[in-house]
């Protein structure tokens, strides 16, 4: 199965936040869009998408690219989603590309499997892998709950959209030259037919530890179902939830359906932050799918960090309290309202 | 109300699975295949919404004829009929033609709620429901944690960040379900055997006039997990040539591309920690969560 037709184009489809700047992994998603631009000999365009009235894009963020445009929507930001699809599938209608990429999440997924449809698509989510070998095109993505990795080939025939896991690509050194960002305007999206009440902020213990976008998980170290209380307090105000090791359930400072790792659940949070766990392979057995991954533990040899992202070799009796203390003083400092408003 | 359960067929998610030299196997010894955990969920759901709206609910599966063990799961749940379309396929790249015969099958007979889970244990995409509401031109909520209501649907669903958005949806639409909705039921003997005996109706892609297209992308390869670095490790050259396999099968070392340490006093590291949250989106630039 190798490539036949010559495929012209490989699209990233970035948006780009409230600043107008993309966010750090939008760069990444160019890295592997360049890389498989690069393997299949062909052109990278990249499309911003935003909302109308947002900010023009960083002023650099078009050098990743061989073409770029940027692409503003005029829906209500309840409409982010159906807003997006009509978006990409604009910048799609433009450019021709036999692949589309995006960055991974809840509601890029929703958008890349929407725009598959329109195009005819195949699709491959939360790909960490993608190269180019010997005119085949191979992606890889973690499987079976984090337990394998499932090897894909792609023979080019249909086009693929992808998203991109955060992490797993570089980001692409820009070119230096300048290019034209052309301006569309994305049509309204049809209006939708789903109607948005409000936004809530859900207790940490309304969270289930597989749904959480955020985990501050617990062990032996943390000492007491007292240190515990600041972990969920820590999760309240990371928006996320509390998991633990097995020892911390076995103590009884945890509910069991909390624990994480062999025996427990697998978990893939964006975020897994480990406090005073030490990081025995039944517990990295659960967090292998896992975003970023921030251990605190006071011995500088603790296995957990291996696995680490961010090591952090400190007192967690030290480094917790102080924590909250730091995200209190910048609540208080902040006008009140909270993200309703 | 009529209610459509989607359920797919997969390997058990606690089975512990281990990376041999040919990869990780589906057919393994011992490993059982049952209906996926989110989609038991769902049925739940659908009991419930059938308890208070009235109405019927059934469970649509795509799959071999072994598939109908997760139809009976559902069943003994309290869903009233159960619908098989035959196909045989790997089901961790199956998604397009999965949705496209789920869509056929249900357009045939369309229901007022369509109920699936939100992701599969195997493949963990997710990706099914949304090509399926997309074919049948339905409104999609996705990820829901809590559900009332009847007349339009109230749903409270999860989002990035953590957040929880309410909304509300009339039906005909389609809803994606989480763990914490609610726990399916331990079912009754009775129930299990009245499931057992309940015909199932099935359906050939022809006879619904789905011809499915030709695949692009295939499933090579099944291997045990790898971390996140996506470039070729090699064994310590002190390693034995047994254990230099047991490396490349496990991945390479379970270590990141870059780890970076903090250490020192408490208050520079905790500003390096939150600088370190704030780059990754966990908390907004004033420290506080976006
Ligand atoms: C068959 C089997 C299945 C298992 N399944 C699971 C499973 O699913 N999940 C699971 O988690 N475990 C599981 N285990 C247990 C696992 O082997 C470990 O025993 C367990 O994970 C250890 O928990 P821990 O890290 O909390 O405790 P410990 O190993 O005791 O580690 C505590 C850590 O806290 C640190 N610490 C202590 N005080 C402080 C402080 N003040 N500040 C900072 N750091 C501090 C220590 O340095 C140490 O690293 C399983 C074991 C077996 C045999």
């Amino acid at each position: 199965m190798t490539v036949e037709q010559r495929p012209h184009t490989v699209m990233a489809v970035v948006e780009s936040g409230p600043s107008g700047d993309p966010s750090p992994s939008s760069f990444e998603v160019l890295g592997a869009a360049r890389g498989l631009a690069t393997g299949l000999g062909c052109e990278l365009a990249v499309a911003f998408v935003a909302q109308q009235g947002a900010p023009a894009v960083r002023a650099d963020a078009h050098q990743y690219a061989d073409r770029a445009c940027q692409i503003a929507w005029d829906n209500g930001v309840e409409m982010a989603g159906d807003a997006m699809v009509e978006a990409a599938w604009l910048a799609v209608q433009t450019e021709g590309p036999t692949a589309v990429l995006f960055e991974d999440g809840l509601s890029a997924r929703v958008v890349a499997a929407r725009l598959a449809v329109r195009m005819d698509a195949e699709l491959v989510v939360g790909c960490t892998l993608l190269k180019v070998r010997d005119g085949k095109v191979q992606m890889g993505r973690g499987c079976l709950s984090g337990k394998a990795f499932a090897q894909l080939e792609w023979d080019a025939v249909r086009p693929v959209v992808i998203t991109v896991a955060p992490g797993a690509f570089s980001a692409p050194s820009p070119s230096g030259r300048d290019l034209e960002i052309v301006r569309l305007e994305a049509p309204a999206s049809a209006p939708s037919r789903v109607t948005v009440i409000g936004e809530v902020a859900p207790a940490p213990d309304a969270m289930g530890v597989t749904e959480a976008d955020v985990l501050v998980a617990g062990g032996a170290g943390v000492g007491g179902a007292e240190g515990f209380h600041q972990l969920v307090e820590l999760a309240r105000r990371l928006g996320g939830t509390v998991a633990a090791s097995r020892v911390a359930v076995d103590k009884g400072w945890v509910q069991s359906n909390r624990q994480v790792g062999l025996t427990g659940k697998t978990v893939s949070p964006r975020l897994y932050l480990a406090v005073g766990i030490s990081g025995a392979p039944q517990h990295i057995a659960g967090i292998r799918s896992a975003g970023k991954v921030v251990a605190i533990n006071r011995d500088p040899r603790a296995p957990i960090f291996r696995v680490a992202d961010l090591a952090v070799v400190g007192d967690l009796h030290e480094v917790i309290p102080a924590l909250l203390e730091r995200l209190t003083a910048a609540d208080e400092r902040t006008a009140p309202g909270g993200m309703e408003s | 109300m009529r209610i459509a359960v989607c359920v797919k067929w997969v390997p058990d998610p606690e089975y512990p699975f281990q990376a041999t030299i040919g990869g990780v196997h589906l057919d393994a010894p011992g490993l059982t295949y049952l209906a996926n955990p989110l989609d038991m969920v769902a049925c739940e759901a659908g009991v419930r919404l059938k308890e208070l709206a009235g109405g019927t609910v059934k469970v649509v599966t795509v799959g071999p004829e072994a598939a109908e063990s997760a139809l009976r799961s559902g069943l003994a749940l309290g869903a009233d009929s159960a619908t098989r379309v035959e196909f045989e396929g790997d089901g961790l790249v199956a998604g397009d033609p999965t949705a496209r015969l789920l869509a056929a099958v249900l357009a045939s007979d369309p229901p007022d709620v369509i109920i699936c889970g939100a992701r599969s244990s195997d493949s963990g995409s997710g990706t099914v429901p949304v090509f399926l509401a997309e074919r049948l031109d339905r409104p999609l909520v996705t990820n829901v944690v809590s559900l009332s209501g009847v007349g339009p649907l109230e749903v409270e669903r999860r989002m990035e960040g953590g957040r929880r958005q309410l909304l509300q949806v009339h039906p005909p639409a389609a809803i994606t379900v989480e763990e914490s909705l609610c726990d399916p039921r331990y079912p009754s003997v009775l129930a299990r055997r009245k499931a057992d005996r309940t015909p199932i109706e099935v359906f050939t892609p022809g006879q619904l006039g789905v011809d499915l297209p030709d695949r692009s992308v295939t499933l090579i390869r099944l291997q045990g997990p790898r971390p996140l670095a996506a470039r070729l490790v090699s064994p310590p050259a002190g390693l034995l040539a047994r254990g230099r396999l047991a490396f490349v099968m496990a991945g390479g070392p379970d270590q990141k591309r870059s780890s970076r340490r903090l250490e020192g006093p408490t208050p520079l590291v905790v500003d390096q920690l939150l600088a370190y949250l704030d780059a990754n989106g966990v908390t907004g630039s004033d420290g506080r969560r976006r």
